[in-house]
């Protein structure tokens, strides 16, 4: 039975694509691409600082717009359907990671032709993953009662990033490029990052409730 | 009869009830519930919460300069209050969409516009509630025993009209577009664009027609000089709040002569007040700022203590207790007869910024400057108008230091090396423990020598890392006994040209090798 829902795998991404809700993302992918875009199309002179925020702000946006693509209207419609749950939303992750992926991308080639120097762009991509895992994971943890996760995932991001960047400097989560603690600082970011990929897992099982005392009569 | 049922009513019969009050109940409603939204909730708790922790485990300045504290968390208040409130206002007004019962709405008192005005009208006591928070916020600092200056109430009100206007913001965004993303986007583009409006290369005044005008000031200045547009801007910012709100009700199907007026008039304000922000600086605050950094002494007030005389300009008058702790705890490590000699500890502010990115300043130019800068009163020790961060207490220490022990005005940035090197490092850092800590956070934070004096003036010195090293021990060990050392061997450590090595085996400490060559600093002074 697993094997097969898995077979299913292939043919459900075209139909989830064409299910998901693209709007918000792209609002937002066009969001963060001007933030990079502008300054390099007046050809601003930014230090790696500078730039390196610019990717930040733009990471923020991404996060946001992926907070709203697993919102899907008719979930509860198809929770009886055969593919499992797991399967669904797998199918809606092999549409909009590739998507996340090509859009950060480019703004990782449209801010790294301007800079002069070399940006540290592993690092500021494990913060934007983090950030955008943390968009699916709440989100996927919301629709696990609802049917809208974006509008409280996209304020979590928002929180999330204040908070990262106002918490005591030994625990910094936003450092700037060159500083003593950009190693550590991602480390946390990669546990944020491994934290919220395990939530998202956990959240997109079937959320069904346990009977106790009827599985225990029956048996 | 099928065709009379699928008929639509037209004109809709004269709605029963007062929508003015209907307005207001709703308001009412709304009112409590924005802030009890979890967005508005987390904004409270980070723009607060940080500041808390800093006073309860001491990190807090409790020197703070009131004409920059008012302004200085307008950003944050934007970014967090205003960003709640964006996101929880966009969220009511379109909460019928997202329920989907727009529909059940046609059936009550309210028609759109006023539903829209109900949403606008609740934001404004969560706006009296930030407006108290600010002023509770800047009482307290006042409060403080070294409080300095005074608040601009103009820059202090700008905290509440920013949330007013963004939760106004919110509601237009939601009558304009039924998607709840573009909000936290507009909080987003709003953040970088002030953010970056702030940044040196940008043109000046560019920012000011932002909601908030962040600024990187070289370091506070006495209320009389300072030159923020703060009036101009608070009107500013009033117009475009009636502007949005006369948008919202525009865009939810409101229109009249009374409407058009109103927003006339709120485009009215908001480009004149904009204009008004661009008028040069006044000629009041152009001649204070040639005396403050040309005859300051005619904006001062001075107080002797013992044989020091302190002189601040009126704002920072509380302030000369605190700097006489610092300076009686250099004078208390040298030889009574030398801590007897007249001493001028003279405020001074710099208004041209001297670390702008990618300025070269070239050792004639600091030289020249530096020489400038003791024109004014050779041989008064510099004190800034910053205080209270260790930082400050440190390098008034260091420069009260060097010129006990050298007689002379303070240099230009140079390196301070030798005995003199050592025994500075020395009577700075066992003046007070302010001093101690603000030079071992330098020390931490510093590469080839530790730098005395703000960057920001033109006068200052360091002291290179053997010199440093030797200092360092001296402070381990009990500060009595080694000034009655010091105080021994004070003209041979006083004197130009004692070595490092030589202060070493005069206060038995270690000094370390000379480095390699192309490691050594370069000791002209």
């Amino acid at each position: 039975m697993r094997r097969m829902s898995v077979r299913v795998l292939p043919l459900l991404v075209l139909p989830a694509a064409r299910a998901t809700p693209w709007t918000a993302f792209l609002a937002a992918a066009g969001v963060g691409l001007a933030i990079v875009a502008v300054p390099a199309a007046f050809r601003v002179e930014l230090g790696v600082d500078d730039l390196v925020g610019l990717l930040r702000a733009a990471a923020v946006c991404g996060a946001l717009g992926l907070a709203f693509l697993l919102d899907d209207p008719a979930a509860r419609t198809i929770a009886t359907v055969p593919a499992p749950r797991p399967i669904r939303y797998a199918a809606r992750a092999g549409v909009i990671i590739p998507a996340a992926v090509a859009w950060w991308a480019v703004i990782l080639a449209v801010t790294g032709a301007g800079a002069g120097a070399a940006l540290p762009l592993g690092g500021v991509t494990v913060e934007a993953a983090a950030l955008a895992c943390v968009a699916l994971a709440v989100g996927a943890v919301r629709l696990r009662s609802s049917d809208a996760g974006g509008i409280v995932a996209a304020p979590a991001v928002l929180v999330l990033v204040v908070a990262a960047s106002r918490i005591p400097p030994d625990l910094a989560l936003y450092v700037p490029p060159g500083d003593d603690r950009w190693a550590a600082a991602h480390d946390r970011w990669a546990v944020l990052l491994a934290a919220a990929v395990a939530v998202a897992v956990w959240a997109v099982r079937e959320p069904t409730r346990r009977r106790p005392a009827i599985t225990a009569g029956r048996r | 009869m099928t065709a009379a049922l699928a008929e639509r009513p037209t004109a809709p019969a004269p709605l029963p009830g007062d929508p003015r009050r209907a307005m207001l109940a709703l308001a009412r409603v709304e009112a409590v519930r924005l802030p009890r939204h979890p967005a508005v909730i987390a904004g409270l708790l980070l723009f607060a919460a940080p500041e808390i922790y800093r006073w309860l485990t001491g990190q807090a300045n409790r020197f703070p300069v009131l004409q920059d504290e008012d302004w200085s968390t307008q950003f944050l208040a934007l970014l967090v209050l205003g960003g709640g409130v964006l996101i929880a206002a966009n969220l009511a007004a379109l909460r019928a969409d997202r329920h989907a019962t727009t529909g059940l709405y046609d059936t009550l008192v309210l028609t759109p516009p006023w539903r829209t005005g109900a949403f606008l009208l609740a934001v404004l006591p969560f706006a009296v509630l930030v407006a108290a928070l600010i002023a509770v916020r800047i009482a307290l600092l006042a409060l403080l025993p070294g409080a300095a200056g005074r608040p601009d109430p103009a820059e202090l009100a700008v905290h509440p009209a920013v949330v007013l206007l963004f939760g106004a913001a919110g509601v237009l965004l939601a009558r304009l577009v039924r998607t709840v993303i573009v909000a936290p986007l507009l909080l987003l583009a709003a953040a970088v664009a002030v953010y970056a409006a702030a940044l040196p290369s940008l043109p000046g005044r560019v920012r000011w027609l932002l909601p908030v005008a962040l600024e990187q000031p070289p370091m506070p200045v006495p209320v009389a000089l300072a030159s923020r547009p703060s009036g101009w801007h608070l009107a500013y910012v009033a117009g475009l709040i009636a502007l949005v709100a006369m948008a919202a009700l525009a865009a939810a199907g409101a229109r009249g002569r009374r409407l058009v007026v109103a927003g006339a008039a709120a485009l009215a304000v908001a480009a004149g007040a904009g204009a008004a922000q661009f008028r040069p600086v006044s000629d009041a605050v152009r001649d204070a700022r040639v005396t403050a950094a040309e005859r300051p002494a005619e904006m001062q007030g001075c107080r002797s203590i013992g044989a020091v005389t302190y002189c601040a300009f009126g704002d920072f008058r509380s302030w000369t207790g605190d700097w006489d702790t610092v300076v009686r705890g250099v004078l208390r490590g040298v030889p009574a007869e030398v801590a007897g000699r007249p001493l001028v500890v003279r405020q001074r502010v710099s208004t041209e910024d001297r670390m702008v990115d990618g300025q070269v300043v070239t050792a004639e130019e600091q030289v020249a400057a530096a020489a400038e800068w003791q024109r004014i009163e050779p041989g008064a020790v510099t004190v800034g108008t910053r205080w209270g961060d260790g930082r400050s207490e440190m390098a008034l220490a260091g420069l009260v230091a060097y010129r006990v022990v050298s007689g002379e005005a303070a240099p230009a940035h140079i390196p301070v090396c030798g005995a003199r090197g050592v025994l500075v490092a020395w009577l700075a850092g066992q003046a007070t423990p302010e001093t101690a800590a603000g030079l071992r956070a330098v020390d931490a934070t510093s590469w080839g020598g530790v730098p005395f004096g703000d960057m920001r003036f033109p006068v200052g010195f360091s002291v290179p890392d053997r010199e440093m090293a030797a200092a360092s021990a001296l402070l381990r060990r009990p500060p009595g006994e080694v000034a009655a050392t010091v105080a021994r061997s004070w003209a041979e450590l006083t004197a130009a040209g004692t070595s490092a090595d030589r202060a070493g085996d005069l206060l038995g400490v270690a000094v370390p090798p000379l480095p390699p060559v192309e490691e050594r600093t370069r000791c002209d002074g």
